[in-house]
């Protein structure tokens, strides 16, 4: 035996079409043996669809500023290019630090600075720089 | 059921998206803002958060059509980024009021606060739109899809990603629950 609720259930199923052929002869009978039940359904499905006539939107520019945010998205830190630029800045980076640690036959940081074969008699940078 | 010419059109509109064109971004906004408005001013209410929910829909929608592979129409699958949107803002705000007020406190706190009446509706109408908004969320999602937005049950399945026995329950019980709180 369905319960009240569960007739109430079956009529907003049958508006979509959603119903059984013998769901829907249950559902016939019950609305016929019970008028002010229906009547009760209808008045607050009434009532309920009242919603339908709100008219509620977004400011003016909402398109404006969606779309402002999308471009912003869009554009990428590192295109193809700009990836290729860095490749190459690296890559050269990375010989002459090899070159620097070469000439100086060590592979210390002074080397990467520079001044690993600094003669200790003579601090001075600018000299080694000058020679 | 998307008749075949909708369906070609979307496909079109789908296809130029990927493309990336700006004419197409439009046409997804105008066809659709309308919509998504009222699915999400019907879960927050009218509150400034709103506009930037909807735009954030549009925002996920359009950053992620490489995925979108159509098997959804465009309105139901950005209905169901706004109510998965909504749904999220509403535990955000849950979490801010409940850093001041506790239990059923915070929750009336919360609903007084977001009450906003709307001048431009009907004065019964607008009645029965706070009522909603005083819905479990659960609720108020079938309540915005079905009586506001004129979605089908199974579509509302579809969006909310449930059995449509379930949804049907709901709504039921939605109706109910609105009529209750009218009569008080």
């Amino acid at each position: 035996m369905k319960t009240e609720e569960q007739y109430h259930i079956d009529w907003l199923a049958s508006k979509d079409g959603l119903l059984t052929s013998s769901d829907l002869e249950a559902l016939m009978i019950f609305i016929k043996e019970h008028a002010t039940i229906y009547e009760q359904w209808l008045e607050q499905e009434f009532i309920v669809s009242g919603l339908k006539s709100t008219q509620w939107g977004f400011s003016e520019n909402f398109n404006l500023k969606v779309l402002k945010s999308v471009r912003e998205n869009q554009i990428p830190i590192f295109d193809k290019s700009s990836l290729f630029v860095v490749s190459i800045g690296i890559a050269a980076s990375l010989v002459l630090m090899l070159n620097l640690f070469v000439e100086q036959n060590t592979w210390g940081f002074e080397a990467l600075l520079g001044i690993a074969d600094m003669d200790s008699n003579n601090t001075n940078l600018l000299f080694y720089i000058n020679s | 059921m998307p008749t075949v010419s909708t369906q070609n059109s979307e496909q079109t509109l789908i296809a130029a998206l990927k493309r990336g064109e700006e004419r197409a971004y439009t046409e997804v906004l105008n066809l659709h803002k309308q919509q998504i408005a009222k699915t999400v001013i019907g879960m927050l209410g009218i509150v400034p958060e709103a506009e930037d929910v909807g735009q954030e829909v549009f925002i996920r929608f359009f950053k992620s059509i490489e995925n979108f592979k159509g098997e959804a129409k465009i309105s139901t699958y950005l209905t169901r980024i706004a109510i998965n949107l909504s749904l999220n803002e509403l535990e955000r705000r849950k979490r801010k009021w409940r850093v001041f007020y506790s239990g059923d406190f915070a929750e009336e706190k919360i609903q007084k606060a977001f009450f906003t009446p709307d001048a431009d509706l009907d004065e019964n109408v607008d009645l029965l739109r706070r009522a909603t908004l005083k819905l479990d969320e659960k609720y108020r999602q079938v309540v915005v899809l079905r009586a506001t937005q004129g979605y089908s049950f199974k579509e509302i399945a579809e969006i909310i990603q449930l059995p449509i026995g379930t949804v049907l329950t709901r709504y039921s019980r939605a109706q109910k629950k609105l009529i209750e709180m009218l009569n008080k």
